[in-house]
């Protein structure tokens, strides 16, 4: 059940780094966004607009920005990378309680079963998919009952279609079953980026902005029939025109 | 983890390399100054044991250089917390110090050597400061490389750096650490042979000076081949321990 509380609100963030020339540039400025409770959120951007950067910022393990942000409370924002972070010589539980350990077995257990390991808790993460990876890191997050889950275009090495597509209505099904955490996705493909959002930012890049904000009128329920649909497909033409609109003609976001 | 394929291509050129030497130098080509013949050599083995005391001499250097990474190892698990850390600051690889570091190491062995004599604690210091050294800069090379992601996401989740060295950094650069300790195992055995040569006292390396200096180049071939044997055996277990220590496939440092 979605609800109007906000439960994070970023306040004109902005960020300069330095590259390797010595040039400082900003990578992104002025970012305002409110997040609400079990609303999933996604953030569609180009390359190089700072998508990996501002989730850090959000998860507050990068510390150097200008802005604010505020939570409603003092749970975690937990982050999850583009590259797997499972530890390979842990299995798939004992990476779990690695970083879980003040949380019950059954909350352990509940997190397991939620992302689809049941069966696979003594299994190793070494030699493993990616999205038996990303699972692994899903369950490690939502076990700590974070405030929000902060992912990284986590899909974005997974290249075969079903497993990328079995993901993403994962992902919607977590939101409902953890509905007191709130999902934040970043990506640059649009179609998982639509698929998965009640809302949905739209940025630019040089530096990054936020150009337009959607609140997504599909329905809860999401399957793959919803990708052909009419109403999926004029949504996505239209976001796709906005954000061709707003940038460079040789950036490009993927479909 | 463990690639064993060294060993196994190692063990086909010896072989090789063993069968056209009896052919050459046993049927075919007459008596020679250079390489002495296969029975001539095993004519030698008395006079290696109790002329030569080679177990002693082998014995000495084998165990010196064994300790290497059996302290290597504890070096490391001693300062799992810290090193990574202490390291992160310079990095030694990209500087021209990196390069002409050998020449260093030479230069220590030298002084050692003035100082200190034919004295084997000597040599086992200076191997110790050579493998510390060069797993120091190692490290300090290969710590750049794990994805820092695993500090990010570990950081999010609550844990703190402390934990993350400790517990997932070293653990990462494990097998890294184990690769460069069988490497630097394998360079010992050439150090320690040098040393033991300058000093001249002790140890494989005054054998083989002392064979070179009677001219017996049976005993000489013969000690050169038994150690290669050792060299590869106990090559070959300490890659089976890595095996046993080590059972997964780090795809964090690319």
């Amino acid at each position: 059940m979605k609800s109007n509380k906000v439960v994070l609100e970023a306040k004109s963030l902005t960020k300069d780094y330095v590259d390797n020339t010595g040039y400082k540039i900003r990578l992104f400025e002025d970012l305002s966004f409110t997040i609400h409770e079990n609303e999933f959120t996604v953030i569609l951007a180009p390359y190089g607009s700072g998508k990996s950067t501002l989730l850090k910022i959000l998860s507050r393990t990068e510390t150097d920005f200008e802005g604010e942000i505020i939570k409603s409370d003092e749970r975690i924002s937990a982050l999850i990378a583009d590259t797997p972070t499972s530890l390979q010589w842990k299995s798939v539980k004992e990476n779990i309680k690695f970083t879980a350990k003040e949380v019950s077995e059954r909350e352990v257990q509940k997190a397991i079963d939620a992302v689809g390991l049941t069966g696979y808790e003594d299994f190793s993460p070494h030699s493993k998919s990616y999205g038996f990876r990303l699972r692994i890191e899903l369950a490690r997050a939502l076990a700590k009952n974070p405030l929000i889950v902060l992912i990284d275009d986590a899909l974005d090495n997974i290249d075969d279609e079903k497993t990328r597509f079995e993901l993403l209505v994962k992902l919607r099904e977590l939101n409902k079953i953890y509905d007191k955490t709130t999902f934040l996705f970043a990506t640059n493909n649009l179609t998982d980026g639509l698929f998965l959002s009640d809302k949905l930012l739209l940025m630019s890049k040089h530096p990054g902005k936020i150009i337009e904000r959607y609140e997504i009128p599909l329905p809860e329920e999401r399957d793959a029939s919803m990708l052909d649909s009419k109403e999926f497909l004029e949504l996505r033409n239209s976001i796709l025109k906005r954000y061709k609109e707003a940038n460079d003609k040789f950036l490009t976001v993927k479909i | 983890m463990t690639d064993y394929s060294g060993y196994k291509s190692f063990a086909k050129i010896a072989a090789w390399f063993t069968f056209i030497y009896i052919i050459l130098f046993q049927f075919i080509l007459p008596p020679n100054q250079i390489l002495p013949s296969p029975a001539s050599m095993i004519d030698s083995l008395g006079t290696l044991f109790s002329e030569y005391y080679f177990i002693s001499a082998i014995g000495l250097t084998a165990l010196l250089v064994a300790l290497i990474p059996i302290l290597g190892f504890l070096c490391c698990y001693v300062t799992r917390y810290y090193s990574p850390k202490l390291f992160l600051t310079y990095d030694l690889s990209s500087t021209l110090l990196f390069s002409f570091r050998f020449f260093s190491y030479v230069f220590l062995m030298l002084f050692m050597i003035y100082w200190f004599g034919s004295s084997w604690i000597a040599e086992l210091v200076f191997l110790m400061l050579v493998a510390g050294l060069e797993q120091k800069i190692f490290l300090a090379s290969e710590v750049r490389k794990i994805n820092k992601d695993y500090f990010y996401t570990l950081k999010s989740l609550g844990l703190t750096e402390k934990e993350i060295i400790r517990d997932v950094v070293s653990k990462l650069l494990k097998p890294y650490v184990f690769e460069k300790i069988h490497m630097l195992f394998l360079l010992s055995w050439g150090w320690a042979l040098i040393y033991e040569m300058i000093s001249g006292s002790y140890g494989m390396g005054a054998l083989m000076l002392q064979a070179l200096k009677y001219n017996d180049l049976s005993i000489l071939t013969l000690s050169i081949v038994i150690m290669i044997v050792v060299i590869y055996v106990s090559g070959l277990l300490f890659k089976l321990i890595e095996y046993k220590i080590i059972s997964w496939i780090p795809d964090e440092i690319k």
